[in-house]
């Protein structure tokens, strides 16, 4: 689609200016893109294996508390577990990827896990909490790593988006608006010269 | 910043002593609700829910990742595969193709 400029001399400098600009933008943004999907595909797979990882994790986890609740009277194990012995506490901090802020988590531990009585709770409590809190660094680890995907893939569709704007339209309509100018002004051109020369005769015939 | 982990109590519970919320619903209308509540306060740098629960309110767990972190992760162990499916999505939207079938094999 042309733009509607005047067809004048100014407006093709101006158009020219314009679409060095563009093609210059154009070529920033792929390689941008291009860098976007070169990390976003080894976290794809990071993403998928520590998942896996997680999931086996916890459905072992979740049996070995099945079996400590089966050995102790359930209201033993709920009275040991409400108390929480830990306290964490998640450190964010930013990483930027390409221009990407991305989260990441430290966690912060105090205090012990066990701190419930050993007379009234069985060793396969224990067992189960241990599974527990051996998954909590994986677990916090893929959280950072589901959101920096996410996040990954959004600024890819965005960066996608403005790419094909300027590659499809933008640039091909600025390239149909200074090829119609330049038309234009050579017609003007040529129109001048027949007049002139018209003239001329009329002139020389008096 | 905190945790939280939204869920069925049995599910749940093991998380208790790690120092992590827990927040047990029975229902996804109690989760939806929870999950607002929680995600809007913005102390919790990442919210767990279960996926059974998450099933039904998707939608709002995507309108309120941008408050908080979400993680769906698998109910009394056992995956549905609904994670997964989001992973998927993201990929698809980001490069148009979904190459997490590719990686699998």
């Amino acid at each position: 689609m042309r733009l509607s400029v005047s067809p004048t001399r100014m407006e093709l400098l101006r158009l020219k200016k314009r679409i060095l600009l563009a093609q210059r933008g154009h070529r920033l943004l792929k390689d941008k893109q291009d860098e976007l999907i070169k990390q976003f595909m080894p976290l794809v797979k990071e993403v998928i294996n520590l998942r896996k990882e997680v999931e086996e994790g916890l459905k072992k986890a979740f049996q070995s508390l099945v079996i400590a609740r089966m050995l102790m009277p359930l209201e033993f194990v709920e009275e040991s577990l409400m108390w929480p012995g830990e306290r964490i506490t998640l450190e964010v901090s930013y990483r930027y990827i390409v221009g990407v802020k991305v989260p990441e988590y430290e966690i912060k531990k105090e205090e012990d896990i066990h701190n419930y009585g050993l007379v009234t709770t069985s060793s396969e409590l224990d067992v189960a909490l241990k599974a527990y809190s051996d998954l909590l660094p994986s677990l916090v680890k893929l959280a950072s790593l589901e959101k920096t995907m996410e996040l990954l893939a959004a600024e890819i569709e965005r960066t996608r988006r403005r790419v094909n704007a300027l590659e499809y339209i933008f640039i091909p309509n600025l390239e149909e608006t200074i090829k119609y100018i330049t038309m234009k002004l050579s017609e003007m051109e040529r129109a001048d010269l027949t007049r002139l020369m018209r003239i001329k005769e009329i002139i020389r015939a008096h | 910043m905190k945790i939280a982990i939204i869920g069925e109590k049995d599910t749940i519970l093991g998380f208790k002593p790690l120092g992590i919320e827990i927040y047990p619903v029975t229902d996804s209308k109690g989760a939806e609700e929870r999950l607002k509540s929680l995600a809007q306060n913005r102390d919790y740098a990442t919210i767990y829910i279960t996926e059974s629960l998450s099933s039904q309110i998707k939608e709002s767990i995507t309108d309120l990742s941008k408050f908080s972190n979400i993680v769906v992760i698998p109910a009394k162990g056992e995956a549905l595969g609904l994670a997964r499916e989001r992973l998927k999505k993201i990929s698809e939207k980001a490069l148009g193709t979904d190459i997490l079938k590719a990686e699998e094999k």
